[in-house]
């Protein structure tokens, strides 16, 4: 066999998959967003751009996109900001870090369903035990999870749990990463703890903590297994750009609507993730 | 001899149950070079780091200027170290670096210095160490060679009270290493600033020290000038530190009062000796090739060393190294005499 045919063989089950399972949905997607399909049936006629012009003069499609950079923009800065500032805290060795930083990363290893279901138990409103707590200390006690002003709070917050400990332990491979003798040489230099911070761990770190909030800012713009598990589709103080999709899709039946949707929730994350990887490289490229 | 600006008394650093540094004692004056010498593990970057004050010693005292160092962090040490990997700030530029140390101290309620006074600093560091066009070019874009002049700028533009350098070049390729060690050791000549500079090169200790202190295993062997540790090394283990080919070693005995290797081979006269064992070191140039006799060599390798030849030869039941001259050539297997000179040899009692 020649070397050339060989090769497709080798990349031709992943291509075949690949072509299966991505791109032709993703082809047959954009075809559908053209027609009138619905979830039911077999009818579909082309009917050019309705589809866009519907989802374009749709008052929830806009609140969906803002709420979802909302939560992207809120998710990620607070995440950083937290999973940084543990990091700094924890990265000196001492005893029980292992067993510490084990108990941290708990929350990330878990399914988004579980989690969703035990936050449930912790912030509903009538038993929840936080509502408990805060009862005793006589504080308010807020419906988290079905008052309008706090439901979209009670996801971030839970969004916040859950991967904060991730933001902290690449935040902690960036320290790891930074050569000790910098440190040692500004303490010769006579400089300050925020020079330090400023100039030496700041910089060093910026390319690793770049890189998680890109992961994490394309993950937050999906936001929808912990909507999903707490309020629930449909619920206009949480909908995201995915559940809006379900809910158009999978409830109200409108496949072709939904197909529309999709493609533009695409170019957006496309359009997002290819400005920040741009960033990213720009900051790498600088030679070490 | 003036009060010594730094001294070091019976310091000790152990690192869990190992001792880095034992009882090390060590005096430095003003305006002196002295070289710490020994090799890889000896304890050299350990016994800079408790100087300047980023380790602690677990016994013994620091003073400087007559003042205890004892509970005296870096910072106030006045002290500036140069690292073996160059440890610059790698987003800023040249500049900034170098004016970094000027500027921190007045962060730190220290005195400020004025911005005419910080830019002509930097600016003449920058001349002195030919780096000026440099100056604008962020860190981390520098080749290594520059880097480290831009790392020893740092230290000179502060003018301190000594300057702790920790193999500043080690990581540069050879060229650059000599030309920059004669620069360095000029430079700090003119500033007048007494150096500890630590260095397993025995190159870089012969030409840069006043003084050189061979560290091995922790412990100081020997403190002298380099002519004194050449020719009167204290011990065979300083003896190995110095020199290019090692100096040849010897165990010997006397017998009436001559010198006679294990092999029973002849080797020197050692009048006023009394009989039993001794070690003998010679060095490579101390060896005179004469007309064979009895104790013949054999050549087993000649080595062309520019204006010298290095003879590697067998003697007296083991391996020796003969530097001469290049008027004589010599073969591979060519039987040779050989002859110590007695009044450069050296002699130590057998352990």
């Amino acid at each position: 066999m020649s070397g050339r045919r060989l090769q497709w063989w080798f990349v031709g089950p992943a291509l075949a998959l690949l072509v299966l399972f991505n791109v032709f949905p993703l082809l047959f997607n954009v075809v559908l967003s053209f027609t009138n399909a619905e979830l039911v049936g077999a009818e579909r006629e082309f009917v050019g751009g309705a589809n866009y012009a519907r989802v374009f003069s749709d008052p929830r499609f806009a609140e969906a996109i803002r709420r979802t950079a909302a939560f992207v923009a809120l998710a990620v800065s607070i995440e950083l900001a937290l999973g940084f500032t543990l990091a700094l805290s924890i990265r000196r060795e001492f005893r029980g870090k292992a067993l510490l930083l084990t108990a941290l990363l708990v929350p990330m290893m878990l399914s988004p369903a579980v989690i969703g279901l035990f936050w449930n138990l912790i912030l509903n409103g009538n038993y929840g035990i936080l509502n408990q707590i805060l009862g005793a200390l006589g504080l308010p006690e807020p419906q988290w999870l079905t008052d309008r002003d706090w439901k979209f709070t009670s996801v971030l917050l839970i969004d916040v749990w859950m991967w904060t400990p991730f933001m902290m332990l690449i935040s902690l491979a960036g320290l790891n990463s930074i050569p000790a003798t910098l440190y040692e040489a500004a303490q010769v230099d006579r400089a300050s703890a925020w020079t330090v911070f400023r100039r030496i761990t700041l910089p060093l770190c910026a390319p690793l903590l770049g890189l998680a909030v890109l992961l994490r800012a394309t993950d937050a713009l999906k936001q929808f297994d912990l909507v999903m598990a707490t309020t629930g589709p449909n619920d206009k103080s949480t909908e995201t750009l995915s559940t809006l999709l379900y809910q158009v899709v999978f409830r109200d039946g409108k496949l072709a609507l939904g197909s529309a949707y999709a493609c533009l929730v695409l170019v957006l994350v496309i359009a997002v993730a290819t400005a920040f990887t741009r960033y990213l490289e720009g900051l790498n490229r600088r030679p070490a | 001899m003036s009060t010594p600006l730094l001294e070091l008394r019976a310091v000790t650093r152990r690192y869990g149950a190992r001792e880095a540094l034992s009882r090390v004692d060590l005096d430095l004056h003003e305006g002196e070079i002295l070289v710490v010498l020994g090799p890889t593990g000896a304890g050299k970057t350990t016994l800079l780091r408790v100087i300047c004050g980023l380790e602690a010693p677990d016994g013994g005292s620091l003073a400087l200027g007559g003042r205890d160092l004892a509970g005296v962090g870096p910072a106030e040490r006045d002290v500036a170290l140069v690292f073996q990997n160059f440890s610059l700030y790698p987003d800023w530029t040249v500049r900034r670096n170098l004016e970094f140390p000027l500027r921190a101290p007045a962060r730190t309620g220290g005195r400020a210095l004025a911005e005419s006074e910080i830019r002509e600093r930097v600016e003449r560091a920058a001349a002195t160490l030919r780096i000026e066009a440099l100056l604008d070019r962020p860190a981390r874009r520098l080749s290594g060679g520059e880097m480290q002049r831009v790392a020893i700028g740092r230290a000179i533009v502060r003018k301190p009270r000594l300057f702790l350098m920790d193999e500043p070049l080690s990581n540069l390729d050879a060229k650059l290493r000599e030309a920059l060690r004669v620069e360095l050791a000029v430079l700090v000549r003119s500033l007048g600033v007494p150096m500890i500079y630590v260095t397993h090169d025995q190159g870089e200790a012969l030409s840069m020290a006043d003084r050189i202190a061979v560290l091995v295993d922790g412990r100081i062997q020997q403190v002298g000038t380099p002519r004194e540790i050449y020719d009167r090394p204290c011990s065979p283990l300083v003896a190995c530190q110095l020199g290019q080919p090692r100096i040849n070693l010897f165990e010997a005995r006397v017998e009436a009062e001559r010198l006679l290797s294990g092999a029973g081979t002849s080797l020197c006269p050692a009048p006023g000796h009394a009989p039993g064992p001794v070690r003998l070191g010679v060095r490579a140039e101390h060896l005179r090739v004469v007309d064979p006799g009895p104790d013949a060599a054999v050549v087993e390798l000649v080595e062309q060393a520019g204006p010298e030849q290095l003879l590697v030869a067998h003697w007296a039941g083991q391996r020796v190294h003969v530097l001469v001259d290049r008027s004589r050539e010599f073969h591979v297997g060519e039987r040779i005499g050989l002859a110590v000179e007695e009044d450069r040899a050296v002699l130590w009692p057998s352990p």
